[in-house]
This record gives C-alpha cells, sequence and structure tokens, in this order.
C-alpha cells in the first residue's frame, strides 16, 4: 500500500518534468546570461573561466563554500571523537603497503599541479584538494596497524593548516575591500593580471586557488579519518 | 542529445524520490539523496551547454565555449554534497551506536 502511493507520487512527478519539457518551456537562457567566456580574460587575466567566475566574480559565494566544508569538519569531528579505529584493523600484504607508498608522491604532486595551474588549464582549488584529501585516505587505510590510526600530517597541523587558509582567505577578501573597493577585489585592487596563459597571471587567483585548495583538502581529509575512527 | 539527458534527469529524479519514500535503511535514505544530487548536477551543466562549444578555457582563436557558471555552480554543489553526505553519514554512525539499529522502525526512542 505505501509502496504502491510512492510508485503512484514519483511517477507523477516524473509525468510533471516530462509535460513541463514537451510543453516547450525553454531552458536556453545563453543569450540573456553574461558572456563570461568573452570578457574574463579582460577582467581577471585568468584563462580557466570556471576559476575567474569561483574565485573572482563569484568569490563570496567560494568563501561561503569553504566555510560549509569548515563547518562540516567540525560538526564530524564533534560526532566522531574516538582516537582508536575498530573497523580498519585488518593487515595488509606487503605488496599493498610499498605499492601505496610507492603512488603517494605522485599522487600529491598531482594534486598541488591541479591547484597551482588551476587558471591556466583545467583543475583548481577544489578538484586539486580532492586529489590531496585522497592522500590521507590511502594514508588511513593502508597504514593504520592494530587499530591506531597514522596520519600523513598530525592532526593539530591539519587544523592549523585549515584555520590559516580560511584566514588568508578572509584577508585577501578585507585586502580587496580596502584597496579595490568591493570584497575580495581582484584586478581593481591594482594588482598586476600578467600575460594571460602563464603561471604567474590573473593577479589574485593563484593564491585564492593555493588557499581553497589547502581547505578543502585538509577539510575533507578531517572528514573521512573521523569517519574512519568510529 | 537534450531529450536522452533530461530523460536521465528526471529518471534518476524519479529513482531517487521513489527510493526516499519506500526505503527504511537509513544509509540506504543517503544513496537515495546522492542520486538526487547526481540528477540535479546533470540538469544544472546541462543548462550550460551549446551546441558546438568547447570547454571553457580561452584559447588563442576565436570560437564559441559552453558556458561556464553552471560548471562553477555544480563545482560548489559537489562540494556541498560531498560535506552533506559526510554529516548525514555521521549522525547515521551515532544513530546505531545509540540506538542500536539503522532500521528506522527498530531504532528505538526515536524521539527525544
Amino acid at each position: 500500500m505505501r509502496t504502491g502511493w510512492a510508485l503512484l507520487f514519483s511517477v507523477a512527478l516524473v509525468g510533471c518534468g516530462i509535460v513541463t519539457l514537451i510543453a516547450g518551456v525553454d531552458l536556453d537562457t545563453h543569450g540573456a546570461i553574461f558572456d563570461y567566456a568573452h570578457h574574463s580574460v579582460q577582467h581577471t587575466g585568468a584563462v580557466n573561466v570556471v576559476s575567474a567566475v569561483l574565485f573572482d566574480y563569484r568569490g563570496l559565494d567560494t568563501l561561503g563554500e569553504a566555510t560549509v566544508v569548515l563547518a562540516t569538519g567540525l560538526v564530524v569531528a564533534v560526532l566522531a571523537p574516538k582516537a582508536r579505529t575498530s573497523m580498519l584493523s585488518v593487515r595488509l600484504s606487503l605488496v599493498v603497503l610499498y605499492g601505496v607508498a610507492l603512488v603517494l608522491p605522485f599522487v600529491s604532486v598531482l594534486g598541488f599541479a591541479v591547484i597551482l595551474f588551476g587558471h591556466v588549464s583545467p583543475g583548481g582549488g577544489f578538484t586539486g584538494g580532492v586529489v590531496l584529501a585522497s592522500t590521507a585516505v590511502f594514508f588511513a587505510v593502508v597504514y593504520t596497524v592494530g587499530g591506531q590510526q597514522s596520519y600523513v600530517l598530525p592532526m593539530d597541523t591539519q587544523k592549523r593548516i585549515e584555520n590559516a587558509a580560511i584566514a588568508t582567505f578572509l584577508l585577501v577578501g578585507f585586502g580587496g575591500l580596502v584597496t579595490g573597493g568591493a570584497f575580495l577585489a581582484n584586478a581593481a585592487t591594482g594588482i598586476p593580471l600578467g600575460e594571460p596563459g602563464s603561471l604567474l597571471s590573473a593577479g589574485l587567483i593563484p593564491l585564492l586557488n593555493l588557499v581553497a585548495g589547502m581547505k578543502v583538502g585538509v577539510g575533507l581529509a578531517i572528514v573521512v579519518v573521523c569517519l574512519f575512527s568510529e | 542529445m537534450g531529450a536522452i539527458i533530461m530523460t536521465t534527469v528526471l529518471g534518476l529524479t524519479g529513482i531517487a524520490i521513489y527510493g526516499l519514500l519506500t526505503r527504511r535503511h537509513l544509509i540506504r535514505l543517503v544513496i537515495c539523496f546522492n542520486v538526487l544530487e547526481i540528477a540535479v548536477l546533470l540538469a544544472i551543466v546541462y543548462a550550460g551547454f551549446v551546441e558546438g562549444g568547447q570547454a571553457p578555457i580561452v584559447g588563442g582563436a576565436e570560437a564559441a565555449y559552453v558556458s561556464a557558471l553552471p560548471h562553477a555552480v555544480a563545482l560548489t554543489a559537489i562540494v556541498i554534497a560531498a560535506s552533506s553526505t559526510a554529516l548525514m553519514l555521521a549522525y547515521v554512525v551515532r544513530i546505531y551506536r545509540t540506538r542500536g539499529s539503522v532500521r528506522i522502525e527498530r531504532v528505538r526512542r526515536w524521539r527525544g
């Protein structure tokens, strides 16, 4: 009976969607919205338009997003405070231990490359941060011996990095407010934008990319490690 | 192309809503939330699709690019989705430890 109603409701919902589409409600609004691709190089100096939108045009939203990750880390750390793991005490074979040790440096380099080249190629702080967080996951899964967890970085250092990252983001924001007239202002602060496409270009975007990458990498690592240790 | 993607979006939405209404296992409810999020992300990214457009990395020659704004929104949404999933899982673990089950009907003292 309950299943029947649920099925009916789901089908009705999807039916409404199909009717909306067939009735010709046009989702195509490309003409109406601002054409970022043809202005972003001139405005921000960043070749990667997604980075330009995230860290220049909509920088305030990105700060809010980083705050969500910070809050999640806090709440998960409060909810799962155990230091010893119960579910990861399996002894892995030598091949896994040495294989992961071989792969980890390359994964770290990839993460930092994705972060630092975020304004000239696909990628950016959030993507690279997740890659960096995966090294912490590798470490937590493989090198947990007898329920005693090991970390890439000590937990205190991770929390310090996270706090320093969000503080730098705020400082850059208020610096833009003072010198450029707007929170997180980039070109308006008078910082040289550089040659578009080169590594040192796009003003403050590479710095914000690095900060967001550290923030997301450490934040997700804390969340995952806390969930493991329950 | 558009019809296929919108059908997928609606199909995933239907599956997720049905699952949310009928499942009683808390982990499966979290999975349903994730399926719903994937449907939403697909719709958001498709909203910026331009026929024949390139990825929004500005090159030398003038070309048509897909809109970058939905990509940025989707990137934000992915991070938020990961955070909310982590929170939900942490609460599920907590409920399992204090109430003894992850099935809704077997959880003792649901209130309070």
